[in-house]
């Protein structure tokens, strides 16, 4: 972004209007639109977003039109993408000759391709060939000059929800979170903008997929709607603060407390993004019960007990915190006996039960809340009692990643437990915030967070993000083990960590190669990740 | 019940399903006086040959060649089965010609080291885990040197605070050696605690000449032999998990070789 092209935006209403004087010092709006917005020009049919990706920016038309798809959405191949292929036996056996004795040995050809094509500013854009055929056989609807979109995948981290294409040549600014969430933050008119577009299409899509209000009719979901209210908590980059809490030893903090055992259930809490847990009191302090995430409902059982028993002296059982970032709706409770209750099935989860187990029996529950491995959909638990640690595990991630494992069977331990620091897939991956080339991605074929090593330009962004530690920069070498310099001359890095073996036959190959069957990959979401494992 | 558990129910199942069939054919067989150990000797091979197979599986990690660890149990299994058809194929303890007793002595050290990497396998994982100190072994080497450097550190210190030469003397006499590298290693694998004892011993024989600052300094020492200690042990156990291998192998690789010449002599001088 160039200075002449934020004098440019300045001519547009929608910043001509801003009032710059309410932004700080140290934050001045141009400074906002040179560091965090950037003009693209797309050609009609080009993809502007692709529903499922991953993003951080929102955007602004300038000048141009776009096309929504809303129903049903363009196939997997149309939209340009391609799985990960997997290796088949033979191709997988021949990394025993082809890999390389040194570590972290790639093709310069590669990069010289990529810097080709950055240094002339070109990006590979996908296109949509047909677009009549696109019109007829979809349901679109066209967005033109200063619509806003894309705030939801920004501020939430949630997936796209719907594909855009440019429908004519179009010029559209594309602003990243940061920049997004200071504009919002200093200037009321951009926050009531996003706020209100956020709060429709969030909680559309939210209500829309919770299945008590399937039932409802359009005119009932959109009344819910309407009394809905949607809250965050926590910090939207909770993962710099939480590495903070673990360098200064106080991991098992919680975060910012939502609702209070002993408080009058005004509505059910609807968890749409982030992690909350759910604590009751004991003693002098509070013990875990369990956490929700994406999709689960807290606060239902108390208020369905209240409206059944017409008893309005029931109160909350138990409490509810933020852990990190979260984005909850909270639905009125009018509302709900009005269309909702009548037609639901009482609820059978009874929170407070979970307060009858031994308290023994909830420390890892406590460990894992504590230092946020819930987020972790694919972790590496190790049980310790079963490890020999004679490194099979690391030897067959070497085996199948070039000669250089991709994680370190090290880690948090707790009783005969271990997480090791191998990427856990996170279901909040707060690695992906600000990779400037978007080469940290979720892969289309399962959802595994993987690193594009042609487009990875070694910043290092994602790694110092990982709450975790589990991404690692390396410097690449030639065949000969030269390593692989810049124009100037510094070496190039990359950054790795696991990829669950996407491209390799058979799943993760450290979870085949336990002889011992000590180590699996979990899902901390799933009903008891120290029994399950990965499927 | 864990996939594994009920993987090593069946491997039983077949292994003893096996061994009678194997019984009752050389019953039957040498009922017909035909010769049973023909059938044995070959069942003994392809028993060995599986056994060794084990190893290759584990380096041929990229392919999908099973979970290692029904491998695990699978070599377990069949190891036992393999020391059964050894005694019905010999029909004794010690054969007879020279090279049968070298071939019978390197099978009894590769099972004999099987047994104990089975027998460590399930114990030393547990004794590491209540260790309380989670360290890659190779990195034990480095931990101890950094130990050394921070004892050091309090030495010189406690020299230059106290302007005593008490604890400088017992550091160069009796600490430096125990810092210097791993010590006690038998009496760790064995669960002995001789390190523990060496520690009291001569802390408590030092203390007595120092004053209140001195000893300030002297537990500051103390807490880190204590978790030297605790690296010694980890070197110890971890070690010999690694360890054993060096020699189960080659004992393995040494049967196998052995048992192709010995297939070669019977064909050419019995059959």
């Amino acid at each position: 972004m160039t200075e002449a092209v934020v004098d440019e935006l300045m001519t547009f209403p929608i910043f001509r209007d801003i009032d710059e004087d309410r932004f700080p010092g140290n934050t001045p709006l141009r400074g906002i639109l040179l560091n965090d917005t950037r003009v693209t020009t797309y050609q009609p049919g080009e993809i502007v977003v692709r529903e499922g990706d991953y993003g951080n920016s929102a955007f602004l038309i300038l000048d141009g039109h776009l096309r929504v798809v809303l129903n049903p959405n363009l196939p997997q191949n149309m939209l340009g993408r391609l799985s990960v292929k997997k290796k088949g036996f033979f191709e997988a056996l021949g990394q025993l000759w082809t890999n390389n004795w040194r570590p972290e040995v790639r093709d310069p050809e590669r990069y010289q391709n990529t810097q080709a094509a950055s240094s002339s500013g070109a990006m590979a854009g996908v296109y949509l060939q047909d677009i009549p055929a696109i019109l007829d056989e979809h349901q679109t609807a066209q967005l033109g000059p200063e619509m806003i979109f894309g705030e939801l995948a920004a501020l939430g981290r949630v997936p796209r929800t719907a594909s855009i294409f440019a429908e004519t040549e179009a010029r559209v600014l594309e602003i990243r979170w940061q920049g997004l969430r200071e504009l919002r933050r200093f200037d009321t008119t951009w926050k009531e903008k996003i706020d209100l577009a956020y709060r429709r299409n969030a909680l559309h899509n939210a209500l829309k997929e919770a299945p008590m209000f399937r039932h409802l009719t359009g005119e009932q979901l959109k009344a819910v709607e309407d009394a809905t209210l949607f809250e965050t908590h926590g910090a939207f980059d909770w993962h710099t603060s939480y590495k903070r809490m673990l360098a200064q030893g106080r991991e098992m903090e919680h975060g910012t407390p939502i609702a209070r055992e002993g408080d009058y259930p005004d509505g059910i809490l609807m968890v749409r993004a982030g992690f909350a847990r759910v604590s009751a009191r004991i003693g002098n302090g509070e013990r875990t019960l369990t956490y929700l995430g994406a999709g689960d409902v807290y606060g239902l059982e108390e208020l369905y007990r209240a409206w059944k028993d017409k008893d309005d002296s029931i109160v909350l059982e138990t409490s509810l915190t933020a852990l990190g970032y979260l984005d909850i709706l909270r639905i009125p409770r009018q509302v709900l006996e009005e269309f909702v209750f009548k037609e639901m099935e009482p609820p059978q989860t009874k929170l407070r039960h979970l307060a009858g187990n031994e308290i023994s029996a909830d420390a890892l529950k406590e460990w894992a809340v504590g230092r946020r491995f819930i987020n972790g959909t694919r972790a590496m638990l190790i049980d310790l009692n079963r490890c020999t640690r004679c490194d099979d595990c690391v030897r067959a991630c070497a085996a199948t990643h070039g000669g250089n494992p991709r994680f370190i069977r090290h880690g948090a331990t707790f009783d005969h437990w271990m997480v090791a620091n191998a990427c856990m897939h996170c279901a909040d991956p707060v690695c992906m915030i600000g990779c400037p080339t978007g080469a940290i991605h979720r892969s289309i074929s399962d959802g595994s967070v993987v690193v594009n090593d042609d487009t990875c330009i070694g910043c290092g962004t994602c790694a110092a993000s990982c709450p975790y530690d589990n991404i690692r920069l390396v410097q690449v070498a030639n065949q000969r083990g030269e390593p692989l310099v810049d124009g100037e001359h510094k070496p190039i890095m990359k950054a790795t960590k696991c990829d669950f073996c996407s491209s390799n036959p058979g799943g993760p190959a450290c979870q085949r190669a336990c002889p011992h069957d000590a180590l699996r990959r979990v899902d901390f979401r799933g009903p008891d990740p120290f029994r399950g494992g990965y499927q | 019940m864990r996939s594994v558990h009920r993987a090593t129910v069946l491997f039983w199942l077949v292994a003893v399903a096996a061994f009678v069939f194997l019984i009752w054919n050389s019953w039957q067989t040498w009922l017909a006086n035909g010769e049973p150990a023909i059938v044995t000797g070959y069942t003994l091979a392809g028993l060995m040959v599986f056994l060794f197979i084990f190893n290759w599986r584990k380096k041929l990690s990229m392919v999908p060649l099973g979970r290692s660890a029904y491998w695990t149990m699978a070599h377990a299994v069949f190891g036992t089965l393999t020391i059964a058809v050894f005694f019905v194929h010999t029909g004794s303890f010690w054969p007879n010609g020279v090279y049968e007793q070298v071939l019978a002595v390197f099978f009894y050290l590769a099972s004999l080291s099987g047994i104990l990497g089975y027998w460590m396998q399930r114990v030393i994982p547990r004794r590491l885990t209540e260790n309380g100190l989670e360290v890659i072994w190779e990195r034990i080497p480095y931990e101890v040197a950094e130990i050394r450097n921070r004892a050091e550190a309090i030495v010189v210190e406690s020299a230059e605070k106290t302007a005593s030469d008490t604890l400088p003397r017992f550091y160069a006499e009796t600490l430096s050696w125990y810092f210097r590298r791993p010590r006690y290693l038998v009496s760790h694998f064995f669960g002995f605690q001789s390190g523990r004892a060496f520690i009291r011993r001569e802390t408590a024989a030092i203390s007595r000449y120092l004053d209140e600052t001195e000893r300030g300094y002297l537990g500051e020492l103390e807490e880190l032999a204590h978790i030297k200690n605790r690296l010694d042990f980890a070197w110890a156990v971890n070690g010999a998990a690694k360890i054993w291998l060096l020699f189960h192998v080659p004992m393995a690789a040494g049967v196998l070789v052995l048992m192709v010449w010995h297939i070669i002599l019977v064909h050419v001088y019995l059959l």
